[in-house]
């Protein structure tokens, strides 16, 4: 298993998916930087495939692990910018931030797995991908998608979106 | 799949098999009834329409979660951690520690990568029949072969360490719980090189041992175990299994209590800053302390 192959062609998502679960940049990195320690510790291998499920299933259990705790919950449903945005300006960094804060109240009305699920897949991932790191039979994956997508939108409100929730 | 086609009866498609329609998740043999089925089913379109609608609203929303990429240090932050830097450390797969490093949960167990100048506080030297032995050995069993004890922590010596901090604080009694302890006092015991805690090292653990730290709020636990360990994490426990060789395990000095158990039976406690150990005593050193188990 090539490090720098692997790396560069996991490490990018695995961060978007732990930085979308958690709500915290820095955070993300930590889990994604443990998710491959583990990786390379535990000689994990196998096809390409199965080590890009491998590390969204280590992920995904290490983001749980945090919510368990329920420091990362607090941080998801805070949704607070952890690291500074460089150039940003400060007004455009308070819009960016109320535009997270209702998608990430929305997702905190799901279930863990709900959430994991929705994440996943909206991240690209097959859906015997999501069945084998979230722990669920790949023909089921699509009812619970589909019931995740519907529990989030009966919450979430986009600001100057309207959407029939009832739908 | 259900499409049933009883005379004119027909049972819609349910939400999960339209989006994996449109997900084009559908086996070939679904795709083509859940096909048939839409064709003639203008209550099932609408459904997949909304599916579409949502779905389409649901990824446009997530869109906007990621507010920051990953930072340009990943790689070598993953690198340092796995000890391959290029730069003079070690370079290979055979990696000699698992360690993980959970810098900011406070309160809880984390596991980290504790460099082993700040190692042996005290050893634990576990027999070859220890997994068996355990279970029939409990802690009071140990205690009846003779309370150890521990001593003045941070009476050392060591100018190689990191200096000790002031004398009130570094002062951590110890008890005994054994009849005849020296006052409690051992020379030589000694906090760990960063002065944050105690390090606590068991060598020759049995294969498939479990060793449990517990630890009530304040400050953060760690273990440090040779491959091929793995850890598990909850809040206020931390285990390390399938530790080939030996565990350091890091006990913060703040804590208000702490314990470390190998097989169900505790072999030391950390309570309102004292340290207890458990077992019987078979090497006392400026070092170290020697617990062995039958």
């Amino acid at each position: 298993m090539n490090f720098e192959l692997t790396f560069g062609e996991q490490y990018p998502g695995l961060f978007r998916y732990c930085h979308s679960l958690t709500g915290d940049p820095d955070l993300a990195d930590d889990l994604a930087q443990e998710t491959f320690v583990r990786l390379y510790d535990r000689r994990v291998g196998g096809t390409d495939e199965g080590l890009r499920a491998w590390l969204f299933r280590t992920a995904t259990h290490l983001v749980r692990d945090e919510h368990r705790a329920g420091e990362s919950h607090r941080r998801l449903l805070e949704a607070h910018p952890v690291r500074p945005e460089g150039s940003e300006p400060p007004d455009e960094a308070v819009q960016r931030r109320e535009r997270v804060v209702p998608v990430r109240e929305a997702l905190g009305h799901l279930t863990e797995r709900e959430r994991e699920i929705l994440l996943m897949r909206h991240g690209g991932f097959s859906y015997r991908e999501i069945a084998d790191a979230v722990g669920v039979a790949p023909s089921s994956v699509g009812t619970l998608l589909a019931r995740a997508e519907r529990n989030f939108v009966n919450v979430y409100i986009a600001p100057g979106e309207n959407y029939d929730t009832s739908r | 799949m259900y499409i049933l086609l009883l005379g004119r009866t027909m049972t819609h498609l349910d939400d999960g098999r339209l989006r994996a329609l449109l997900d084009e998740e559908l086996s070939d043999a679904d795709y083509g009834a859940v096909r048939i089925h839409l064709a003639e089913c203008e209550t099932c379109r609408t459904r997949m329409t909304k599916l579409e609608e949502r779905g389409a609203l649901v990824t446009q929303a997530l869109g906007r979660l990621i507010t920051a990429a990953p930072t340009e240090g990943a790689r070598t932050a993953v690198l340092e951690r796995l000890g391959s830097l290029p730069n003079g450390k070690r370079v290979g797969p055979d990696l000699p520690v698992a360690a993980v490093k959970r810098p900011r949960v406070k309160s809880r167990m984390r596991v980290l990568g504790m460099p082993l100048a700040r190692a042996a506080i005290l050893v634990l030297l576990l027999g070859a029949g220890l997994a068996t032995a355990l279970p029939a050995s409990p802690v009071r069993g140990w205690i009846a072969a003779g309370w150890a004890l521990a001593a003045d922590l941070f009476d050392t010596q060591d100018n190689a360490v990191t200096p000790l901090g002031p004398p009130e604080e570094a002062a951590v009694p110890i008890s005994d719980g054994s009849v005849g302890a020296q006052d409690g006092t051992l020379p030589g015991v000694r906090r760990d090189a960063a002065g944050e805690g105690v390090t606590i090292e068991l060598r020759e653990i049995s294969p498939g041992s479990l060793i449990v730290v517990r630890l009530e709020p304040g400050g953060e636990a760690g273990a440090f175990a040779g491959l091929p360990a793995t850890f598990g994490i909850a809040e206020g426990r931390l285990e390390v299994t399938g530790a080939s060789n030996f565990v350091f395990v890091n006990l913060p000095l703040e804590a208000a209590a702490a314990s470390v158990e190998v097989n169900g039976g505790t072999y030391l406690s950390w309570v309102g800053g004292s340290l207890e150990v458990l077992g019987p005593v078979v090497a006392r050193t400026p070092e170290e302390i020697q617990l062995r188990v039958p």
